[in-house]
């Protein structure tokens, strides 16, 4: 969408009048492929406002914490970006009940600086906390490798706030733990990519932090017995993650030149003395086992783990016992969480058209098991015209369209990016 | 908000559904519908004109595309264990009841998944795999009836939901057949959703989506053992103490389970399960892992009961102690049946650490209206099920329970909690929805609803208040009660 | 929302109890134990065929409160779903609260027969039925001419002939041809100072499996018993009970007991769950009987079971007897008298025996005294459906306590020509305490 500058000029003055000149500016860098306008409001009231705004004047806005998710999926720029970055405050933490409730703004990193004092965390782990805010995190459904063990953000975010159309300001769930009261608007928000609302305020549960963390390692030959080394642990002992990777990203990781499997476990003392012996055992020949500062380590990097030259990033998700054989057939470097059947894939290709062609052909493995595929980022060079997103079958699409027309009538809410250009 | 008037059922209707469903699915006689006019909410009563019994999601959906273009409203049924009147028909006619959709489609251990139809009864799902060291890990109390379709309207929990997750978090994918008889396949057998969460969505919904006939269901594998411990109080706030010290020394276990005094008398006199009746609270502690940690951290927990206060910690020795321990917990709404004629169970929900704060306070609420209020709940997470007793055939007393679960409620919203923790709104609470969610939180909510069921035929009246003076609505009925 | 009719949006509500006055369908105050949990659904047969509230415990029991409360009338559904009962009081197991249930169907039968009258082909079946069983006598003349058939061979044509309805009664006859059972050697003298048992040898299992009574006897002296005999055996009553005729059930459980009172303190047993389970309700049956009320409760209070009682005399077995085996609980036995563990223990205290737990082990055959005549379809859904379970645990032998579930389940297995063995454990003890294989 190109803006004309006077467009732009009459944006800035309009929003200034909401939320104050200081606090509009141009985009910068990344920024600018999600909008031509940043607003940054102070809170829920000034996000309201901005909503209206944009309702009656059908001014397109996109959501974001720091820019990451929503640079990747938005193929044209909105109209103006709403940045969370004002809305940065833990409203409540409880560490007895073990819940925190935090705006949208406040990045992973923080919140969990702010709980590791009693021992707690908030355990949905996706790469580089210091730059995920909780927000995006929730919009993107966001996760790591502790998804095996503690669930992602739709089994722990217990309460959520946000702005919707006409600038109501909704929560849905509460404060506590366990609470069936009314539509679940958490599962709804989450994953929705900024599509139905912005996110202002979300409540979690959080989790004791392992006592301690371990983590083995040990490299194969092919990736069938990478695979059937990890399926026997996970179903031996439980496990805090398990991932599988491919010879590449084991090298850059400093685990041996073939497959890889980690796995990390610990816990209380007693199931961590336990397991250290045990888990060697399990796996037989040629691993390796980090503790302490060393696990912690090698736990971040798998973590944040990322080939940035890749031509780009897919996530694919399969039935678990299903995600091998499809690996095995796709060209590229793969880090998978082996429990959970989804694996991140680093694509290289020349151009755009194969680029066009392998996710087109891991597309078709994924479905025939029932699976699928999103795109998570593209080289800049080759953005071109890969879709983000899978299609959902007719009728769930109906059902996904009347969600987005139901809470997005005036279409304003981050349009276009989303599944079936939703 | 026009929403489609609801017409009432007349004889060419239901003729044309015996075309489709034949007589032996279809229950019209007055002393067959009568008992089907409660659920496990039984204080209101309302029979169906008309009750399906359909065998399969193709019927069912040619059922509701009939009952669409003829404006019916109609009200899904599952086993009809339910504790908040959710399946009460209010303003709907016909009834469907999905007690004949009970196969177990498949079992896929590679993957742990399971594909079940929606009738089919929640132990089911655990006996079918249990050989092979699986279980489905959502366990109401009702398992041994209910139906995963009621789980799945409700998002049943259970007492070992504080470590492995309610009824949403272990449904990946579903079949419902939607108000307007489209049948749509939602989620799958993934971890990821594609799209939006449309599963989660419906999963607590309370029957308002549409009916659902088939889930795919996440299995978990069983723990490799398990040590089950009786810690015995003087009182209720001793064991609550007990409760935050074990979860704040890091272990979760996968179930802490209180009973205050009125309930252990219940159940001693059920189960005789050797429970002290001179105690003033239990707490029946489960922990669960591996067979080599177990032991020690059994013993942790045990100290840490003592250091709060137990006069005694007990541990089953064997399977057979466990399995008593559990029959007393997971039985004794039905033992204290045997205390009064009838009982209301309240499902509120506090913050963990209001727990000593929630039940000083039923106690007071229990003294004002002269009542005998019974406490067994899930202490993990905070989910209280205060049993209020009464004799219906009292009338004072019948109105003077309903009124203080009506304060035990609003005394857990004040605290910061919630109305329900597992059994769901249903006609019990809606009139209460109006202290926790604003007007603008509810407009949503049953925008969201109508995203499924635009003409809101699906178990109208139910979960969202009518806008304007909800608390007023409710009230006549109340007394109908009576 | 709002478009919903006011009127249709409050839900009437039931009618006031005490509106009318009560009906004396069934003890009142014991219908408030129930408190509509459903928690007895699936361990109910007939509900886990039909899958509809009103066949399902809760359901009978909602239907009894509002007959006495005179919120219905006595119809034909109503007197439909109660006659499907089967009272094998699977829902007192299952019951968290304690609801008598078999006591309220009794009392409700029996106020079904005192104010319907059926249509007469089942008032004759059901007199048959009265007049016959209870007569051991009268039961062998009947069979004489079926008798004389199988002798002739000629079961086969006689069974195409016969109508419908009476070709699953004739199936029940066991054949000449099954295996005549193993009895023991009977009772020796034993010392004075042993415990006492009796066996009451019952009416329909005099005629048909009697084998199992003399087994009961020889296995309970095997393990040390002094067995005493009963001078006179009348029918005990539970034949009249399921069918609410209260006056012979009464009449009949008064004779018994003079004559158990006569034997001292003996253990009271039957090879028939059905008649121990009656037995052990005397004391409920009399307990407005001025002259028999105590004794009633005294001779209920002895009823036992012959696997506790052999594991209580820590009876050993010597010789091996190789067999895989599973085990069908008698309604009567687990939920009537609560004994399912003791003869699992027995059997697998026997060298070579291989037991395979059954699945739905403790749902109902369809036997259920008489049911099986009255109540045809059901219980042939039934014992379609106990068959199934049977054949999946690949065992040779089925083990049961009860004569009925023996006949029903044999029945079944021989129309599906399948081989496994359906024996009562008397029986069985039998074969293994003789050591033969079978």
């Amino acid at each position: 969408m190109a803006i004309s500058s006077e467009t732009i000029a009459k944006l800035e003055r309009d929003f200034a009048a909401i939320v104050g000149a200081a606090h509009v500016r141009a985009a910068i860098g990344a920024e600018s492929r999600c909008a031509s306008v940043v607003v940054t409001p102070a809170d829920a009231g000034e996000i309201s406002e901005i909503v209206r705004r944009c309702e009656a004047d059908r001014i397109i806005l996109a959501p974001f914490g720091a820019a990451r998710a929503l640079a990747e999926i938005r193929l044209a720029p909105a109209a103006i970006a709403v940045s969370l970055a004002r809305l940065d405050r833990i409203v409540a933490y409880e560490p007895d009940d073990m819940t925190v409730v935090a705006a949208a703004g406040v990045t992973l990193a923080a919140l969990n600086a702010a709980t590791a004092a009693r021992g707690q965390w908030l355990p949905v782990d996706p790469p580089r906390p210091e730059l995920t805010t909780l927000g995006a995190m929730v919009a993107a459904a966001r996760f790591g490798p502790s998804r095996l063990s503690e669930g992602i953000v739709r089994d722990l975010l217990i309460g959520v706030r946000f702005v919707g159309h006409d600038g109501r300001i909704v929560h849905g769930g509460g404060n506590v733990v366990k609470n069936v009261a009314g539509y679940d608007l958490m599962k709804v928000m989450t994953g929705s990519f900024g599509t139905l609302g912005i996110i202002t305020e979300t409540t979690f549960r959080v989790r004791p932090l392992p006592a301690r963390r371990l983590i083995a390692c040990a490299g194969f030959a092919d990736l069938d017995s990478a695979y059937a080394a990890a399926a026997n642990l996970h179903d031996a002992v439980p496990l805090l993650h398990l991932e599988v990777t491919s010879p590449s990203v084991s090298a850059a990781l400093h685990i041996g030149a073939g497959f890889a499997l980690i796995a990390g476990f610990g816990g209380a003392a007693p199931e961590a003395d336990y397991l250290r012996v045990r888990i060697p055992e399990l796996l037989g020949v040629n691993n390796e086992i980090l503790d302490g500062a060393a696990a912690i380590a090698r736990y971040e990097r798998i973590r944040d783990f990322d080939l940035p030259a890749s031509a780009a990033v897919a996530l694919i998700a399969a039935p678990p016992a299903e995600l091998p054989a499809i690996l095995a057939a796709t060209p590229g470097e793969f880090i998978a969480h082996a429990g959970s059947g989804v694996a991140r894939l680093f694509l290289a290709a020349l151009d755009a058209d194969e680029l066009g062609r392998i996710v087109a052909a891991i597309r078709d493995r994924a479905r025939r098991v029932r699976g699928h595929v999103r795109v998570m980022r593209v080289a800049s060079e080759l953005r071109g015209e890969i879709r983000r997103f899978d299609n959902p079958p007719a009728a769930a699409m109906t059902l996904m369209r009347r969600m987005k027309t139901t809470f997005d009538p005036r279409g304003i809410f981050n349009p276009g990016c989303f599944v079936g250009g939703l | 908000m026009p929403t489609g008037a609801h017409a009432s059922l007349d004889s060419a209707t239901v003729a044309e559904l015996r075309a489709i469903l034949g007589d032996d699915a279809i229950v019209s006689r007055p002393t067959e519908l009568k008992v089907y006019e409660c659920d496990g909410w039984t204080i209101e009563k309302n029979a169906p004109e008309l009750l399906l019994r359909p065998r399969s999601a193709a019927e069912i959906s040619a059922v509701l595309k009939l009952l669409d273009r003829r404006a019916i409203a109609f009200v899904p049924r599952g086993a009809g264990t339910g504790l908040s009147g959710g399946c009460l028909p209010v303003g709907a006619p016909v009834m469907i009841c999905t007690s004949r959709l009970n196969r177990i489609l498949a079992i896929d251990y590679a993957n742990r998944r399971v594909e079940v139809e929606s009738g089919v009864v929640n132990l089911h799902v655990s006996n079918a795999v249990r050989g092979r060291g699986f279980f489905y890990a959502p366990d109401p109390s009702s398992q041994m009836a209910c139906t995963i379709g009621g789980n799945i309207a409700e998002n049943s929990g259970g007492p070992h939901t504080l470590k492995y997750g309610v009824t949403t978090n272990h449904v990946l994918g579903l079949e419902i057949v939607l108000p307007d008889g489209e049948i749509a396949e939602l989620g799958g057998p993934t971890e990821e959703r594609l799209g939006y969460d449309l599963v989660g969505a419906i999963v607590g919904a309370e029957g308002t989506a549409g009916i659902v006939t088939r889930a795919t269901l996440r299995l978990t594998r069983e723990p490799e053992a398990r040590r089950t411990l009786l810690a015995i109080f003087a009182d209720v706030e001793a064991a609550t103490r007990a409760v935050s010290a074990i979860i704040a020394s890091g272990v979760i276990p996968g179930a802490i389970e209180m009973m205050d005094q009125l309930i252990i008398e219940a159940v001693e006199a059920a189960f005789h399960a050797g429970l002290p009746r001179d105690a003033g609270a239990v707490l029946i502690i489960e922990l669960d892992g591996i067979a080599a940690a177990l032991d020690a951290e059994a013993r942790a927990v045990g100290e840490l009961a003592r250091s709060s206060g137990a006069r005694e910690v007990r541990f089953a020795r064997d399977e057979a102690e466990r399995a008593t321990l559990w029959k007393a917990r997971k039985r004794a709404f039905g033992a204290v049946g045997r205390l009064a004629p009838n009982y209301a169970t309240q499902d509120g929900v506090v913050p963990r650490t209001r727990l000593p704060e929630i039940l000083r306070e039923i106690a007071q609420i229990a003294r004002r209206h002269a009542l005998r209020i019974g406490n067994v709940f899930h202490a993990g997470d905070g989910n209280i099920h205060p049993i209020v007793l009464y004799d219906e055939r009292d009338p004072d007393e019948t109105r003077r329970a309903i009124a203080a679960g009506r304060e035990i409620l609003r005394a857990c919203v004040a605290m910061g909690g919630s109305l329900t923790g597992e059994h769901g709104i249903g006609v019990e609470k809606i009139s209460e929805m109006p202290l926790i969610f604003s007007p603008d939180d509810l407009i949503v909510m049953s925008e969201l609803r109508r995203v499924f069921d635009p003409a809101q035929r699906a178990n109208p009246n139910k979960v969202i208040p009518a806008p304007g003076g909800c608390v007023e609505v409710a009230a006549p009925r109340r007394q109908a009660a009576l | 929302m709002a478009s919903a009719p006011k009127s249709d949006s409050s839900p009437p509500v039931a009618q006031r109890p005490r509106a009318r006055p009560l009906r004396d369908v069934v003890d009142y105050e014991l219908l408030f134990d129930c408190v509509h949990c459903g928690l007895c659904l699936e361990a109910c047969p007939t509900y886990v065929v039909t899958r509809a509230e009103m066949d399902s415990p809760r359901g009978r029991v909602y239907l009894m409160k509002a007959l006495a409360e005179g919120a219905l009338d006595l119809d034909a559904d109503a007197v439909r779903h109660l006659d499907l009962c089967l009272e094998c009081r699977g829902c007192e197991t299952a019951c968290p609260s304690g609801v008598r249930y078999g006591k309220l169907i009794e009392r409700a039968r029996e106020y079904v027969e005192r104010n319907v009258r059926r249509p007469w082909r089942e008032r004759i079946r059901n007199r048959l039925i009265a007049a016959l069983f209870p007569y051991p006598a009268r039961l062998r003349i009947l069979l004489t001419p079926i008798t004389a058939a199988d002798r002739l061979g000629m079961r086969p044509l006689i069974r195409k002939l016969a109508p419908a309805a009476m070709r699953d009664w004739l199936d029940l006859i066991p054949p000449r041809a099954a295996p005549p059972p193993m009895v023991l050697a009977p009772p020796s003298a034993a010392s004075a100072a042993a415990p006492a048992a009796v066996v009451h040898h019952g009416c329909v299992a005099k005629v048909l499996t009697n084998a199992e009574n003399l087994n009961t006897e020889g296995a309970l002296a095997a393990a040390g018993y002094r067995v005493a005999r009963m001078g006179r055996t009348v029918c005990c009553g539970a034949l009249d009970l399921h069918h609410g005729n209260f006056a012979r059930a009464k009449q009949f459980a008064r004779a018994n007991i003079r004559e158990f009172q006569r034997l001292g303190d003996a253990a009271i047993l039957s090879a028939a769950s059905g008649c121990a389970a009656a037995i052990a309700a005397y004391g409920d049956l009399l307990a407005d009987d001025p002259e028999f009320a105590a004794p009633a409760r005294e001779v209920s209070a002895r009823v036992a079971d012959l696997g506790t009682l052999m594991l209580a005399r820590d009876y050993r077995f010597t010789r091996e007897f190789r067999a895989a085996v599973t085990y069908h609980d008698s309604c009567h036995l687990a939920h009537g008298l609560g004994v399912r563990e003791a003869p699992r223990q027995l059997l697998r205290a026997i060298p070579g025996v291989t037991l395979i737990e059954l699945n739905e082990a403790d749902l109902c055959c369809g036997s259920a005294g008489s049911y099986n005549l009255t109540e045809r379809a059901m219980a042939r859904e039934l014992v379609r459906r106990k068959a199934d379970n049977i054949l999946a645990t690949g065992a040779d032998y089925v083990v049961l306590g009860n004569p009925g579930c023996e006949l029903q389940i044999a029945a079944e297995l021989r129309r599906r020509g399948a081989p496994v063995r359906v024996i009562h454990l008397a029986d069985f003890l039998a074969l293994a305490i003789r050591g033969a294989n079978a």
